[in-house]
Protein backbone atom coordinates (compact mmCIF):
# COMPACT_ATOMS: atom_id res chain seq x y z
CA UNK A 1 0.00 0.00 0.00
CA UNK A 2 1.22 3.49 -0.81
CA UNK A 3 2.46 5.67 2.01
CA UNK A 4 -0.01 8.40 2.80
CA UNK A 5 1.11 10.05 6.02
CA UNK A 6 4.25 11.24 7.77
CA UNK A 7 4.01 12.43 11.33
CA UNK A 8 6.40 13.96 13.86
CA UNK A 9 5.25 13.46 17.45
CA UNK A 10 6.80 15.35 20.38
CA UNK A 11 10.10 15.49 18.51
CA UNK A 12 13.11 17.32 19.89
CA UNK A 13 16.56 17.45 18.39
CA UNK A 14 19.70 19.36 19.30
CA UNK A 15 23.24 19.18 17.99
CA UNK A 16 26.30 19.04 20.27
CA UNK A 17 25.04 20.98 23.24
CA UNK A 18 23.49 23.78 21.16
CA UNK A 19 20.06 25.07 22.14
CA UNK A 20 17.13 23.09 20.68
CA UNK A 21 17.23 23.19 16.91
CA UNK A 22 13.90 21.40 16.68
CA UNK A 23 10.97 21.24 19.09
CA UNK A 24 7.79 19.93 17.53
CA UNK A 25 4.70 18.77 19.41
CA UNK A 26 2.76 17.44 16.49
CA UNK A 27 3.28 17.88 12.78
CA UNK A 28 1.56 15.73 10.19
CA UNK A 29 1.87 15.60 6.42
CA UNK A 30 -1.29 13.66 5.80
CA UNK A 31 -2.12 14.07 2.15
CA UNK A 32 -0.46 12.79 -0.97
CA UNK A 33 0.34 16.31 -2.02
CA UNK A 34 3.10 18.90 -1.97
CA UNK A 35 3.88 20.30 1.48
CA UNK A 36 6.23 23.24 1.75
CA UNK A 37 8.19 24.03 4.89
CA UNK A 38 9.27 27.63 4.88
CA UNK A 39 11.44 29.57 7.27
CA UNK A 40 14.73 31.40 7.64
CA UNK A 41 18.13 29.68 7.86
CA UNK A 42 18.51 27.68 11.07
CA UNK A 43 14.78 27.35 11.62
CA UNK A 44 14.94 23.53 11.57
CA UNK A 45 13.61 22.84 8.05
CA UNK A 46 16.45 20.54 6.98
CA UNK A 47 16.46 18.80 10.36
CA UNK A 48 12.87 17.69 9.76
CA UNK A 49 13.84 16.19 6.39
CA UNK A 50 16.92 14.52 7.90
CA UNK A 51 14.74 12.89 10.54
CA UNK A 52 12.23 11.60 8.00
CA UNK A 53 15.03 10.30 5.74
CA UNK A 54 16.66 8.21 8.52
CA UNK A 55 19.74 10.46 8.47
CA UNK A 56 19.21 11.52 12.09
CA UNK A 57 17.40 10.19 15.12
CA UNK A 58 15.32 12.49 17.28
CA UNK A 59 16.57 13.03 20.85
CA UNK A 60 13.01 12.51 22.02
CA UNK A 61 9.68 11.70 20.38
CA UNK A 62 9.30 9.83 17.15
CA UNK A 63 8.77 10.08 13.43
CA UNK A 64 5.95 7.88 12.15
CA UNK A 65 5.28 6.80 8.60
CA UNK A 66 1.75 5.50 8.17
CA UNK A 67 1.68 5.13 11.97
CA UNK A 68 4.89 3.06 12.16
CA UNK A 69 7.81 4.64 14.02
CA UNK A 70 11.20 4.84 12.26
CA UNK A 71 14.20 3.04 13.81
CA UNK A 72 11.92 0.85 15.87
CA UNK A 73 11.67 -2.03 13.43
CA UNK A 74 14.25 -4.62 12.65
CA UNK A 75 16.91 -3.50 10.20
CA UNK A 76 15.29 -5.16 7.16
CA UNK A 77 11.98 -3.40 7.72
CA UNK A 78 13.77 -0.06 8.14
CA UNK A 79 15.80 -0.68 4.97
CA UNK A 80 12.64 -1.44 2.99
CA UNK A 81 11.05 1.76 4.29
CA UNK A 82 14.22 3.73 3.56
CA UNK A 83 14.00 2.67 -0.08
CA UNK A 84 10.52 4.18 -0.35
CA UNK A 85 11.86 7.60 0.61
CA UNK A 86 13.78 9.81 -1.84
CA UNK A 87 15.80 12.70 -0.46
CA UNK A 88 17.42 15.49 -2.47
CA UNK A 89 19.66 17.17 0.08
CA UNK A 90 20.65 20.81 0.09
CA UNK A 91 24.21 19.57 0.25
CA UNK A 92 23.80 17.58 -2.97
CA UNK A 93 26.50 15.23 -4.19
CA UNK A 94 26.78 13.60 -7.58
CA UNK A 95 29.34 10.89 -8.24
CA UNK A 96 32.30 11.25 -10.58
CA UNK A 97 30.44 9.61 -13.48
CA UNK A 98 28.45 10.85 -16.44
CA UNK A 99 24.85 12.05 -16.16
CA UNK A 100 23.33 8.74 -17.27
CA UNK A 101 25.34 6.68 -14.76
CA UNK A 102 24.51 9.06 -11.93
CA UNK A 103 20.80 8.88 -12.63
CA UNK A 104 21.03 5.10 -13.08
CA UNK A 105 23.01 4.53 -9.87
CA UNK A 106 20.07 4.04 -7.52
CA UNK A 107 18.43 1.63 -9.97
CA UNK A 108 21.68 -0.34 -10.21
CA UNK A 109 21.86 -0.47 -6.41
CA UNK A 110 18.34 -1.93 -6.51
CA UNK A 111 19.61 -4.53 -9.01
CA UNK A 112 17.12 -3.63 -11.74
CA UNK A 113 17.67 -5.28 -15.14
CA UNK A 114 19.83 -3.33 -17.62
CA UNK A 115 17.09 -2.66 -20.16
CA UNK A 116 14.73 -1.51 -17.41
CA UNK A 117 17.39 0.89 -16.11
CA UNK A 118 17.95 2.32 -19.59
CA UNK A 119 14.25 2.86 -20.18
CA UNK A 120 13.68 4.45 -16.73
CA UNK A 121 16.61 6.84 -17.16
CA UNK A 122 15.60 7.67 -20.73
CA UNK A 123 12.12 8.54 -19.54
CA UNK A 124 13.18 10.83 -16.66
CA UNK A 125 15.94 12.82 -18.43
CA UNK A 126 13.61 14.58 -20.91
CA UNK A 127 11.41 15.79 -18.03
CA UNK A 128 14.37 17.87 -16.89
CA UNK A 129 15.60 18.59 -20.45
CA UNK A 130 18.77 16.65 -19.70
CA UNK A 131 18.66 14.07 -22.51
CA UNK A 132 21.38 15.82 -24.55
CA UNK A 133 23.71 15.74 -21.53
CA UNK A 134 23.46 11.99 -20.98
CA UNK A 135 27.15 11.28 -21.68
CA UNK A 136 28.52 14.44 -20.07
CA UNK A 137 30.55 14.26 -16.89
CA UNK A 138 28.70 15.90 -14.00
CA UNK A 139 31.80 18.01 -13.38
CA UNK A 140 31.13 19.97 -16.55
CA UNK A 141 27.50 20.82 -15.71
CA UNK A 142 26.16 24.24 -14.75
CA UNK A 143 24.67 24.65 -11.27
CA UNK A 144 21.15 24.41 -12.65
CA UNK A 145 21.94 21.25 -14.62
CA UNK A 146 23.69 19.72 -11.61
CA UNK A 147 20.62 20.43 -9.52
CA UNK A 148 18.33 18.84 -12.08
CA UNK A 149 20.48 15.70 -12.29
CA UNK A 150 20.46 15.42 -8.49
CA UNK A 151 16.65 15.61 -8.46
CA UNK A 152 16.31 13.21 -11.43
CA UNK A 153 18.63 10.74 -9.64
CA UNK A 154 16.14 10.55 -6.78
CA UNK A 155 12.88 10.76 -8.75
CA UNK A 156 13.86 7.95 -11.14
CA UNK A 157 13.57 5.61 -8.14
CA UNK A 158 9.86 6.49 -7.89
CA UNK A 159 9.90 7.12 -4.14
CA UNK A 160 6.56 7.40 -2.40
CA UNK A 161 7.86 10.17 -0.14
CA UNK A 162 9.94 12.80 -1.91
CA UNK A 163 11.98 15.13 0.31
CA UNK A 164 13.59 18.12 -1.39
CA UNK A 165 15.71 20.57 0.55
CA UNK A 166 15.90 24.02 -1.03
CA UNK A 167 15.47 23.00 -4.69
CA UNK A 168 16.32 26.48 -5.94
CA UNK A 169 19.57 27.07 -4.07
CA UNK A 170 22.06 28.94 -6.30
CA UNK A 171 20.25 28.58 -9.61
CA UNK A 172 18.80 31.01 -12.11
CA UNK A 173 15.11 31.91 -12.32
CA UNK A 174 14.42 29.87 -15.47
CA UNK A 175 15.90 26.66 -14.04
CA UNK A 176 14.02 27.32 -10.81
CA UNK A 177 10.65 27.51 -12.55
CA UNK A 178 11.40 24.47 -14.72
CA UNK A 179 12.38 22.40 -11.65
CA UNK A 180 9.23 23.48 -9.79
CA UNK A 181 6.99 22.56 -12.73
CA UNK A 182 8.64 19.16 -13.08
CA UNK A 183 8.23 18.40 -9.38
CA UNK A 184 4.54 19.35 -9.54
CA UNK A 185 4.00 17.24 -12.65
CA UNK A 186 5.69 14.18 -11.16
CA UNK A 187 3.82 14.54 -7.88
CA UNK A 188 0.53 14.65 -9.72
CA UNK A 189 1.37 11.66 -11.93
CA UNK A 190 2.63 9.49 -9.09
CA UNK A 191 0.38 10.75 -6.32
CA UNK A 192 3.33 10.85 -3.93
CA UNK A 193 3.93 12.80 -0.72
CA UNK A 194 6.32 15.67 -1.47
CA UNK A 195 7.85 17.63 1.39
CA UNK A 196 10.10 20.46 0.32
CA UNK A 197 11.78 23.30 2.12
CA UNK A 198 12.46 26.81 0.99
CA UNK A 199 13.23 30.17 2.49
CA UNK A 200 11.34 31.90 -0.32
CA UNK A 201 7.74 32.79 0.46
CA UNK A 202 7.03 33.31 -3.22
CA UNK A 203 8.26 29.85 -4.11
CA UNK A 204 6.26 28.31 -1.28
CA UNK A 205 3.07 29.88 -2.66
CA UNK A 206 3.89 28.80 -6.20
CA UNK A 207 4.34 25.21 -5.10
CA UNK A 208 1.41 24.52 -2.81
CA UNK A 209 -1.22 25.95 -0.50
CA UNK A 210 -0.05 23.50 2.18
CA UNK A 211 2.59 25.60 3.90
CA UNK A 212 4.27 25.05 7.25
CA UNK A 213 6.05 28.08 8.65
CA UNK A 214 8.96 27.57 11.01
CA UNK A 215 11.13 29.72 13.18
CA UNK A 216 13.72 28.78 15.82
CA UNK A 217 12.93 25.09 15.49
CA UNK A 218 9.22 25.49 16.08
CA UNK A 219 6.20 25.39 13.82
CA UNK A 220 4.63 28.81 14.02
CA UNK A 221 1.89 28.29 11.48
CA UNK A 222 0.58 25.54 9.25
CA UNK A 223 -2.31 24.65 7.02
CA UNK A 224 -3.91 26.17 4.01
CA UNK A 225 -5.06 29.22 5.90
CA UNK A 226 -1.64 30.57 6.59
CA UNK A 227 -1.80 33.63 8.79
CA UNK A 228 1.94 34.01 8.86
CA UNK A 229 1.97 34.82 5.17
CA UNK A 230 -1.24 36.69 5.11
CA UNK A 231 0.19 39.07 7.68
CA UNK A 232 3.38 39.58 5.69
CA UNK B 1 77.04 6.25 -20.57
CA UNK B 2 73.47 5.15 -21.01
CA UNK B 3 74.23 1.68 -22.38
CA UNK B 4 71.85 -0.75 -20.71
CA UNK B 5 74.42 -3.06 -19.14
CA UNK B 6 73.46 -5.71 -16.61
CA UNK B 7 74.60 -3.74 -13.57
CA UNK B 8 72.78 -0.59 -14.62
CA UNK B 9 69.54 -2.53 -15.18
CA UNK B 10 69.89 -4.37 -11.87
CA UNK B 11 70.32 -1.08 -9.97
CA UNK B 12 67.27 0.49 -11.63
CA UNK B 13 65.17 -2.65 -11.10
CA UNK B 14 66.07 -2.84 -7.38
CA UNK B 15 65.08 0.81 -6.97
CA UNK B 16 61.78 0.39 -8.80
CA UNK B 17 60.75 -2.94 -7.24
CA UNK B 18 61.59 -1.97 -3.65
CA UNK B 19 59.94 1.43 -4.00
CA UNK B 20 56.81 -0.01 -5.64
CA UNK B 21 56.48 -2.70 -2.97
CA UNK B 22 56.96 -0.29 -0.07
CA UNK B 23 54.55 2.27 -1.57
CA UNK B 24 51.93 -0.42 -2.18
CA UNK B 25 52.12 -1.71 1.40
CA UNK B 26 52.06 1.82 2.80
CA UNK B 27 48.97 2.67 0.75
CA UNK B 28 47.18 -0.42 2.10
CA UNK B 29 47.94 0.69 5.67
CA UNK B 30 47.38 4.39 5.06
CA UNK B 31 43.91 4.18 3.43
CA UNK B 32 42.01 3.08 6.56
CA UNK B 33 44.09 5.30 8.85
CA UNK B 34 43.70 8.35 6.58
CA UNK B 35 39.95 7.89 6.17
CA UNK B 36 39.51 7.25 9.88
CA UNK B 37 41.42 10.40 10.83
CA UNK B 38 39.47 12.43 8.27
CA UNK B 39 36.00 11.26 9.20
CA UNK B 40 36.05 10.15 12.86
CA UNK B 41 35.67 12.60 15.70
CA UNK B 42 37.51 11.55 18.86
CA UNK B 43 39.53 13.07 21.66
CA UNK B 44 43.15 13.39 20.61
CA UNK B 45 42.38 13.47 16.88
CA UNK B 46 44.16 16.77 16.32
CA UNK B 47 47.27 15.68 18.20
CA UNK B 48 47.30 12.41 16.20
CA UNK B 49 47.18 14.39 12.95
CA UNK B 50 49.95 16.68 14.23
CA UNK B 51 52.13 13.67 15.09
CA UNK B 52 51.44 12.20 11.64
CA UNK B 53 52.40 15.46 9.95
CA UNK B 54 55.54 15.75 12.06
CA UNK B 55 56.63 12.22 11.23
CA UNK B 56 56.69 13.17 7.53
CA UNK B 57 59.98 14.91 8.20
CA UNK B 58 61.76 12.16 10.15
CA UNK B 59 65.26 11.85 8.65
CA UNK B 60 65.75 8.64 6.69
CA UNK B 61 68.87 7.76 8.67
CA UNK B 62 66.87 7.87 11.91
CA UNK B 63 64.42 5.31 10.49
CA UNK B 64 67.41 3.31 9.22
CA UNK B 65 69.05 3.40 12.64
CA UNK B 66 65.83 2.45 14.43
CA UNK B 67 65.14 -0.54 12.17
CA UNK B 68 68.82 -1.53 12.13
CA UNK B 69 68.73 -1.82 15.94
CA UNK B 70 65.64 -4.03 15.68
CA UNK B 71 66.83 -6.22 12.79
CA UNK B 72 70.52 -6.65 13.68
CA UNK B 73 71.52 -10.04 15.03
CA UNK B 74 71.35 -8.84 18.66
CA UNK B 75 68.07 -6.96 18.09
CA UNK B 76 64.60 -8.22 19.05
CA UNK B 77 63.78 -9.02 15.40
CA UNK B 78 67.24 -10.33 14.54
CA UNK B 79 65.85 -13.85 14.21
CA UNK B 80 64.06 -12.86 11.03
CA UNK B 81 67.41 -12.58 9.29
CA UNK B 82 66.29 -9.88 6.89
CA UNK B 83 68.91 -7.22 7.54
CA UNK B 84 70.74 -6.29 4.31
CA UNK B 85 67.95 -7.71 2.15
CA UNK B 86 65.34 -5.97 -0.04
CA UNK B 87 62.73 -6.92 2.62
CA UNK B 88 64.50 -4.72 5.20
CA UNK B 89 64.64 -1.87 2.68
CA UNK B 90 60.91 -2.27 2.02
CA UNK B 91 60.15 -2.21 5.76
CA UNK B 92 62.16 0.97 6.22
CA UNK B 93 60.66 2.68 3.20
CA UNK B 94 57.18 1.75 4.42
CA UNK B 95 57.83 3.66 7.64
CA UNK B 96 59.08 6.54 5.53
CA UNK B 97 56.15 6.62 3.10
CA UNK B 98 53.30 5.85 5.50
CA UNK B 99 53.01 9.29 7.18
CA UNK B 100 53.16 11.11 3.84
CA UNK B 101 50.47 8.94 2.27
CA UNK B 102 48.23 8.85 5.35
CA UNK B 103 48.48 12.62 5.91
CA UNK B 104 47.70 13.35 2.25
CA UNK B 105 44.69 11.01 2.34
CA UNK B 106 43.51 12.62 5.60
CA UNK B 107 43.67 16.09 4.06
CA UNK B 108 41.98 15.06 0.81
CA UNK B 109 39.22 13.02 2.42
CA UNK B 110 38.56 15.81 4.95
CA UNK B 111 37.76 18.08 2.01
CA UNK B 112 35.60 15.42 0.38
CA UNK B 113 33.76 14.79 3.68
CA UNK B 114 31.21 12.03 4.06
CA UNK B 115 29.01 13.38 1.25
CA UNK B 116 29.58 10.44 -1.16
CA UNK B 117 28.83 7.93 1.61
CA UNK B 118 25.59 9.67 2.62
CA UNK B 119 24.57 10.14 -1.03
CA UNK B 120 25.00 6.40 -1.63
CA UNK B 121 23.09 5.49 1.54
CA UNK B 122 20.22 7.76 0.49
CA UNK B 123 20.07 5.97 -2.85
CA UNK B 124 19.55 2.73 -0.96
CA UNK B 125 23.11 1.33 -0.94
CA UNK B 126 24.25 -0.91 1.90
CA UNK B 127 27.06 0.18 4.22
CA UNK B 128 29.57 -1.93 2.24
CA UNK B 129 28.49 -0.61 -1.16
CA UNK B 130 28.41 2.97 0.17
CA UNK B 131 31.97 2.54 1.47
CA UNK B 132 33.03 1.16 -1.93
CA UNK B 133 31.42 4.14 -3.70
CA UNK B 134 33.13 6.47 -1.24
CA UNK B 135 36.52 4.89 -2.02
CA UNK B 136 35.80 5.16 -5.72
CA UNK B 137 35.28 8.89 -5.29
CA UNK B 138 38.50 9.12 -3.25
CA UNK B 139 40.61 7.23 -5.79
CA UNK B 140 42.37 10.32 -7.13
CA UNK B 141 43.25 11.36 -3.59
CA UNK B 142 44.70 7.90 -2.94
CA UNK B 143 46.64 7.91 -6.22
CA UNK B 144 48.05 11.38 -5.63
CA UNK B 145 49.13 10.41 -2.13
CA UNK B 146 50.67 7.17 -3.42
CA UNK B 147 52.71 9.16 -5.94
CA UNK B 148 53.89 11.51 -3.19
CA UNK B 149 54.95 8.49 -1.12
CA UNK B 150 56.65 6.83 -4.10
CA UNK B 151 58.57 10.03 -4.87
CA UNK B 152 59.84 10.13 -1.30
CA UNK B 153 61.03 6.52 -1.12
CA UNK B 154 62.43 6.38 -4.64
CA UNK B 155 64.87 9.21 -3.92
CA UNK B 156 65.86 8.33 -0.33
CA UNK B 157 69.29 6.96 0.54
CA UNK B 158 69.52 6.60 4.34
CA UNK B 159 67.17 3.64 4.72
CA UNK B 160 68.53 1.85 1.64
CA UNK B 161 72.14 2.25 2.68
CA UNK B 162 71.69 1.24 6.34
CA UNK B 163 69.19 -1.59 5.90
CA UNK B 164 70.11 -2.80 2.40
CA UNK B 165 73.86 -2.57 2.75
CA UNK B 166 74.40 -1.56 -0.91
CA UNK B 167 75.09 -5.17 -2.01
CA UNK B 168 75.82 -5.44 -5.74
CA UNK B 169 73.06 -7.15 -7.81
CA UNK B 170 70.96 -7.53 -4.66
CA UNK B 171 70.23 -4.38 -2.66
CA UNK B 172 72.15 -1.73 -4.58
CA UNK B 173 69.69 0.85 -5.83
CA UNK B 174 70.02 4.13 -7.71
CA UNK B 175 70.76 6.39 -4.75
CA UNK B 176 73.22 4.07 -3.03
CA UNK B 177 74.93 3.37 -6.36
CA UNK B 178 75.30 7.10 -7.09
CA UNK B 179 76.90 7.61 -3.65
CA UNK B 180 79.28 4.70 -4.23
CA UNK B 181 80.27 5.66 -7.78
CA UNK B 182 80.84 9.29 -6.78
CA UNK B 183 83.08 8.27 -3.87
CA UNK B 184 85.05 6.11 -6.32
CA UNK B 185 85.37 8.97 -8.79
CA UNK B 186 83.31 7.02 -11.39
CA UNK B 187 80.98 9.80 -12.45
CA UNK B 188 79.68 8.18 -15.65
CA UNK B 189 77.40 5.59 -14.10
CA UNK B 190 76.49 8.03 -11.32
CA UNK B 191 75.31 10.66 -13.81
CA UNK B 192 73.37 8.06 -15.86
CA UNK B 193 71.61 6.90 -12.71
CA UNK B 194 71.01 10.50 -11.70
CA UNK B 195 69.27 11.07 -15.05
CA UNK B 196 67.02 8.02 -14.40
CA UNK B 197 66.21 9.38 -10.94
CA UNK B 198 65.32 12.81 -12.31
CA UNK B 199 63.27 11.31 -15.14
CA UNK B 200 61.21 9.20 -12.73
CA UNK B 201 60.78 12.24 -10.43
CA UNK B 202 59.60 14.28 -13.42
CA UNK B 203 57.15 11.55 -14.49
CA UNK B 204 55.75 11.29 -10.96
CA UNK B 205 55.17 15.03 -10.84
CA UNK B 206 53.59 15.03 -14.29
CA UNK B 207 51.17 12.24 -13.31
CA UNK B 208 50.41 13.92 -9.97
CA UNK B 209 49.70 17.18 -11.81
CA UNK B 210 47.31 15.44 -14.20
CA UNK B 211 45.47 13.89 -11.19
CA UNK B 212 45.20 17.29 -9.49
CA UNK B 213 43.85 18.75 -12.71
CA UNK B 214 41.31 15.93 -13.00
CA UNK B 215 40.11 16.65 -9.45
Amino acid sequence: MMISSVKLENVTKRYNGTPFCLQIDNLEFHNRDIHVIVGPNGSGKSTILNLIAFLDRPDAGCVLIDGRPLFNHDRDVDNQLRKRIGYVRQNRYLFDMNVFDNVALGLRIRKQPKNEIASQVDSILPLFKLEHLEKRSVKSLSKGEYQKVAIAQVLVLKPEIILIDEPDANIDALSKISIEETIKKIQKERNSVVIMTTHSLKQAHRMSPRIISMRDGKVIDSGEENFFFENK
Amino acid sequence: MLSLDREFLSIVMVSLSVSFASTFLSVLLAIPVGIWLATARFKGRQITITILNTSMSIPTVVIGLFLYSLLSRQGPLGGLGILFTPAAMIAGQCILAFPIIAATITGGVSNLGNKPYIAARLLGASHTRSTFLFLREAKLIVMTSALAGFGRVFSEIGVSMMLGGNIRFYTRNITTAIALETSRGEFGLGIALGIVLLTVAFLINAIAYSFRKAR
